[in-house]
């Protein structure tokens, strides 16, 4: 609650019990519904999980592009939770996001240069040098030609068009970069270059990165942490180690096993996730991936599993019986 | 795209080879009868009243006539009838007290019809009137008509559920406008508005508190059609009349058609001016002008025998003019509808101003923008040539054209900014655009100003209205100068709205001459009407004479006996017949 | 939906060296997808041919004074003269001369040709004029309506809803004399321009809807894309979403729906001059023109002829000028 400067020891990005409930017909859609997750300055966390399970929304909750119905985010410092246009804007440009679809994130009827500067613009930023001259150095940055600064999206390829999305968001020389399924929508070949160039910004520029994503290996190959997402909420955080080798839910365990060459476990590689996520709209009571768990007991349903770290380590699981082995055939009821 | 303007390109080159086809135009005036004047007297010998009426040439019975129309006759109940179709079809259905001895030519005599006479004025003074009823006419059961019956026609006009029709009888029996609570008529059923007496069975006296010299005339509109009380059905009598002339209604589908047919009680030795030819006639409702004179000139089957009741429309008068087969199908004549450029002399108080305008306008033009002779013919007396005793003169003659130098003269250098209040109508924008023109040629500035077409009427009938200028027409409801200029020009008569007098006209001697030829026997007045009528453009100039409508009718070949009334313009049907 | 494949809304991606796009100039420039229309337009004949003939409309309607005194006769000259005794015009062809090139009209006998010209002018200021307005009424009202949505919207709706209600005829009808009344009283003159003006103020107020109702459906459709989210993420302002982000991107609908109401308003000056309600006799009309010359369609066909050629080559040009451009703006359309 802090509006001081932001405390450099502290993370950079602090979410506590982020909630968003859109209302539709039939009551409210429970599509992120108790994050707690922090994000430390040049860090880099990974958010993974099914279509559907909010991790999208997370990421528009974090630029506040959507106003959270609760709990709250705090970046460097300052609570963003509700806060107006006015109070958002000197944040804004430390705070970027970068889109899914290349396409439709760029507007048709600018030349990329202006889209590129546009974060500078209407943030009234006159950077050293002059707009151009950093709508130059950007370009370059991300490895386009400058003297393109001219052209209309329409006359590049999908992988430029997401180097124009990139530049724009780095424009600010942003502190956090939220990119919501980054490569997603482009050809596989072309998908290496952009995590590549993702990876470099990350270590060149020292920004501190939320990459929402389906894709595991995209995921592994960038984050330094992961927090795995289902129905809304994290079931599971941590290193990225620790997520990839030892998994301690079942449902990141069935997620890498369905990714051939990314997790190499046990027995519980064997794991298959059956049938469809339930609805948001009516999340199962108790455990919310009861349902499709193939540990799932009585306590799963009526109790709702808490996020707990365990061996005082970074990873935290969300699991009444978490654990890399196959669980004993017999349910131990002594332990409800 | 391509397609369309293809389709485009060739429709215009069809268009324009087609339009360099037709020949040159090379004028041609039309022939139309302007010189005409009535001759109408008051027939006071009783043999000019006799029957039977003179056979027409070339006339035979048998066949059924029609009459083509696009708007149907509302009712045929002879005591609310006032268009001119209705007041053209009741004679065929019912007899009047007098009636009009027509040649279509201006040669007019009121004869009497029910009556022996067209009336006695009893003591000389217009006051007293005893009408002769004839004996021998029959109603449609075989009937006769008596006074009583007669009597009961004039009473039950005074019923306000069956109002529409003229009101002159009504008004000058109990001397009020407000006749019909003067005398109530659905209380007194049984007996006679007061003023009105039958002393026996055929004889019908009215007295007047004042002098009512035009008494003949007015009871030849269908005021005075005879009714049985038993066979008044009120509102309905004008589905089903009770006829007491030589046709009666056998159909009537409201808003299609009125069939009649021969009423056999009718005897023709007791009627002046019917006819019993066709079989029956058949008024058939609904084709438009275009349409009704397209069929009738095609002239295919029935429309052999049929006749297109309103005038040949604007858009074909060129093409049947110019078709010398048609002209034996063609009536063409003058009517007793007469056009003022009215001038409110509330407002323009300057005689010379009202001069100028008298001597500016161009009759020639406005007869062009109207659309020929065809549709008009210039006039420059106040009362129509039509109107018995009718004089021609010119107070300001200026040529077909006008005299715009004339009336710069008369101005004097003085530029009148007049404002001419027009309907919003298309032909009448046309005729204001075409004012302002010839006026501001002569030395006017005209302001037009639109007045929406359905209002224009109870505008300019208000004392006071803003205009100085607007377009009047009056048709008188029989052609005597009574039935006009006092209507029109009596200052005494302007009240705050419904004036006749829209000229807003007051001069104390005039309305002095009035009173003075009101009070003449009628046969006298005529010469001093005419009189009159000059007297006052020459020394007030209240108006701009314009025109006379014209009737320009068409029918089919075999349709025979049609002929425009001299008293409504329009065409009569008592010696309609259908030739072999 | 963040699995679903991309769906842009330019049909070809051009190649990541944009080699296969249209030509470019040697600095490098791209072209914006405005100057693609405008090459597209270039290319198309239809395009060239109705847009010179606009031109030439548009011209010859400025240059109608200029006319006016070259040809010597006005718009309100007489040559009654030149008339017959039916007031139809003496001569061939509805009195055609090199004095009167089209002729002369029936009954008052102004000359065709130069109401014509005149009529030309009244008709496409007040179309130009009205379609101009409505655009601006519409975009304003469509874009606040679409953008910001909430009660704003239901208000635009709702009063889109009751302009749509309201009975176009009976006001156009109505209107006109009672502020013709209030402005001018009874007898002062009513200049031509007040009718002018009136006609377009009634064409603006019940020719809106349509265009507001298309621009909300773009704007809504706009505010979901993810560069409007991409400049809110950066902090935008109104101001900047609405005219930088969201007004050159509905450039396309609001010159296609420009283009289908400027002859709407043409036809319709006419359709109202032709029933009576429009400008006054004394203002030269195409509608009275044509109005009045049906009656002659018989008698003096060139009456009827030269008004209704020049209103219907009009009406053409504007149509498939407008078909032209809707085509190139959105290639996609194209048949």
């Amino acid at each position: 609650m802090t509006d001081g400067p932001a405390d450099e020891a502290g993370p950079l990005l602090r979410v506590r019990g982020l909630t968003k409930h859109f209302p539709v017909r039939g009551g409210p859609v429970r599509a992120v519904d108790g994050l707690d997750f922090e994000v430390r300055a040049g860090e880099t966390l990974g958010l993974v999980g099914e279509s559907g399970c909010g991790k999208s929304t997370t990421g528009r909750l974090l630029v506040r592009l959507l106003e959270p119905t609760g709990g709250s985010i705090e970046f460097a410092g300052h609570d963003l939770t509700h806060a107006g246009r006015r109070h958002l804007r000197p944040l804004r440009g430390q705070l970027q996001i970068i889109f899914q679809d290349p396409y439709a994130s760029l507007n048709p009827r600018h030349p990329v240069g202006r889209i590129i500067a546009m974060p500078l613009r209407v943030n009234r930023i006159d950077p050293p040098g002059g707009t151009r001259a950093r709508v130059r150095e950007l370009m370059e940055r991300v490895g386009l030609n400058p003297e393109h600064h001219n052209r209309y999206p329409h006359e590049f390829s999908g992988g430029q068009r997401q180097r124009v999305g990139i530049a724009r968001a780095l424009a600010t020389e942003p502190r956090l970069v939220v990119a919501d399924e980054p490569v997603s929508a482009l050809d596989v070949s072309i998908q290496a270059q952009v995590v590549n160039l993702l990876r470099r910004l990350h270590r060149d520029l020292g920004l501190a990165l939320v990459l929402i994503s389906h894709d595991l290996a995209v995921v592994r190959h960038l984050c330094q942490r992961v927090a795995v997402m289902y129905l809304g909420r994290i079931v599971e955080i941590g290193d990225r180690d620790d997520i990839y080798h030892r998994p301690q839910h079942p449902y990141t365990r069935a997620l890498l096993a369905a990714v051939p060459h990314v997790g190499q476990f046990g027995p519980a590689g064997r794991l298959r996730l059956t049938g469809e996520a339930p609805t948001p709209l009516d999340p199962p009571s108790g455990c919310r991936f009861r349902t499709r768990c193939p540990r799932a007991r009585e306590r799963c349903a009526v109790e709702e599993p808490a996020l707990v770290r365990r061996d005082g380590g970074g990873q935290a699981t969300a699991c009444h019986f978490p654990g890399p082995d196959p669980l004993p055939a017999e349910p131990v009821r002594a332990m409800a | 795209m391509r397609q369309r303007a293809a389709v485009a390109v060739g429709g215009a080159f069809v268009l324009v080879s087609a339009l360099s086809a037709c020949s040159a135009n090379t004028g041609g005036e039309p022939q139309v009868d302007t010189g005409r004047q009535a001759t109408g007297v008051i027939a006071t010998d009783p043999r000019d009243s006799a029957g039977p009426a003179p056979e027409v040439a070339g006339a035979r019975r048998g066949g059924t006539f029609t009459i083509l129309r696009e708007t149907p006759i509302s009712h045929l109940d002879p005591q609310r009838t006032y268009s001119f179709a209705g007041l053209m079809t009741v004679p065929l259905i019912a007899r009047t007290l007098t009636t009009w001895k027509d040649d279509g030519e201006g040669n007019l005599r009121l004869v009497g019809d029910l009556a022996e006479t067209p009336g006695r004025d009893v003591d000389d003074d217009c006051k007293v009137w005893e009408f002769r009823v004839r004996d021998g006419v029959r109603f449609e059961d075989g009937r006769p008509v008596t006074a009583r019956e007669i009597g009961y026609g004039i009473a039950r006009s005074f019923d306000p559920d069956l109002a529409g029709g003229p009101t002159y009888l009504q008004e000058w029996l109990v001397d009020t406008p407000q006749y019909d609570t003067a005398w109530d008529f659905q209380a007194n059923r049984t007996s006679l508005p007061p003023g009105l007496t039958t002393p026996d069975d055929r004889t019908l006296r009215f007295e007047f508190a004042r002098p009512r010299c035009d008494l003949p005339f007015a009871v030849s509109l269908p005021t005075t059609a005879p009714l049985p009380s038993d066979r008044d059905t009120g509102v309905d009598l004008g589905n089903a009349p009770f006829s007491s002339g030589p046709y009666k209604v056998t159909r009537y589908r409201a808003g299609v058609e009125i069939v009649m047919e021969r009423n056999e009680h009718w005897d023709a030795t007791t009627d002046p001016v019917r006819h019993q030819y066709p079989d029956r006639f058949v008024w058939s409702f609904g084709p438009t002008p275009d349409a009704a004179a397209n069929r009738v000139i095609a002239d295919n089957g029935a429309d052999q025998s049929a006749l297109s009741w309103d005038y040949v429309p604007a858009s074909l008068i060129a093409r049947v003019a110019g078709d010398a087969g048609l002209r034996a199908r063609t009536i063409l004549s003058p009517t007793p509808s007469a056009n003022h450029l009215v001038i409110n002399n509330a407002r323009v108080t300057d005689l010379r101003v009202r001069q100028a305008l008298n001597h500016a306008i161009d009759r020639e033009g406005l007869v062009k923008v109207l659309g020929g002779r065809h549709v008009a013919v210039p006039m420059t007396t106040l009362m129509p040539p039509a109107t018995i005793g009718h004089r021609t003169y010119d107070a300001y003659p200026a040529g077909p054209d006008g005299d715009p130098d004339k009336a710069r003269e008369l101005l004097g250098g003085q530029r009148p900014e007049l404002v001419l209040g027009a309907a919003d109508s298309s032909l009448e924008q046309q005729v204001a655009t075409q004012l302002k023109g010839n006026l501001e040629r002569a030395g006017f500035t005209i302001t037009i100003r639109n007045i929406p077409d359905d209002a224009k009427l109870d505008e300019i009938k208000k004392s006071g209205n803003p205009w100085d200028l607007y377009l009047g027409s009056w048709a008188a409801d029989w052609p005597s100068g009574a039935s006009i200029l006092p209507v029109l020009y009596d200052g005494r008569t302007i009240r705050a709205q419904g004036n006749s007098n829209h000229a807003y006209f007051n001069d104390p001697a005039i309305n002095a001459e009035f009173d003075r030829i009101l009070t003449l026997p009628p046969t006298e007045q005529s010469r001093q009407w005419a009189e009159l009528d000059e007297r006052i453009m020459e020394e007030h100039a209240p108006v701009v004479p314009l025109y006379v409508d014209v009737a320009y009718l068409v029918h089919g070949a075999k349709a025979g006996g049609i002929f425009v009334s001299s008293v409504f313009g329009s065409p009569a049907l008592v010696d309609a017949h259908v030739k072999p | 939906m963040s699995l679903s494949p991309a769906a842009g809304p330019v049909p070809a991606a051009i190649g990541s060296g944009g080699t296969a796009g249209p030509p470019r100039d040697r600095r490098g420039a791209g072209h914006s997808p405005g100057r693609l229309a405008w090459l597209r337009l270039r290319a198309d004949r239809t395009a060239l041919a109705s847009g010179a003939a606009l031109v030439l409309f548009l011209l010859v309607a400025l240059a109608a004074p200029l006319i006016e005194l070259t040809y010597g006769i006005g718009p309100r000259d007489q040559f009654q003269d030149r008339l017959d005794g039916f007031g139809l015009p003496l001569g061939r062809a509805g009195g055609v001369s090199g004095e009167h090139f089209f002729g002369l009209e029936p009954r008052l006998g102004r000359d065709i040709f130069i109401r014509l010209v005149y009529g030309l002018r009244t008709s496409l200021f007040v179309a130009l004029a009205a379609a101009v307005l409505t655009s601006v009424i519409g975009v304003v009202l469509g874009t606040l309506a679409g953008y910001l949505g909430g009660w704003l919207d239901a208000v635009v709706t709702w009063i889109t809803d009751l302009t749509l209600a309201l009975p176009f005829l009976v006001v156009a009808l109505v209107l006109p004399p009672m502020l013709t009344l209030r402005f001018y009283g009874q007898r002062d003159t009513v200049p031509a321009a007040f009718g002018v003006g009136v006609l377009i103020v009634i064409f603006a107020v019940f020719g809106w809807t349509g265009t507001a109702r298309l621009i909300r459906g773009q704007v809504i459709a706009l505010r979901e894309r993810e560069f409007v989210a991409a400049a809110r993420a950066s902090g935008a302002g109104p101001w900047h979403m609405l005219f930088r982000e969201l007004l050159p991107n509905l450039r396309a609908p609001i010159l296609v729906s420009f283009s289908l109401t400027v002859p709407q308003f043409v036809t319709g000056e006419a359709a109202l001059s032709f029933i009576g309600v429009g400008l006054t006799e004394e203002t030269p009309s195409f509608g009275r023109m044509i109005y009045q010359s049906l009656e002659y369609l018989q008698t003096d066909p060139a009456f009827v002829l030269f008004p209704g050629v020049v209103i219907f080559a009009l009406v053409l040009a504007v149509n498939l000028f407008g078909d032209a451009l809707r085509d190139a703006l959105d290639p996609k359309s194209a048949g």
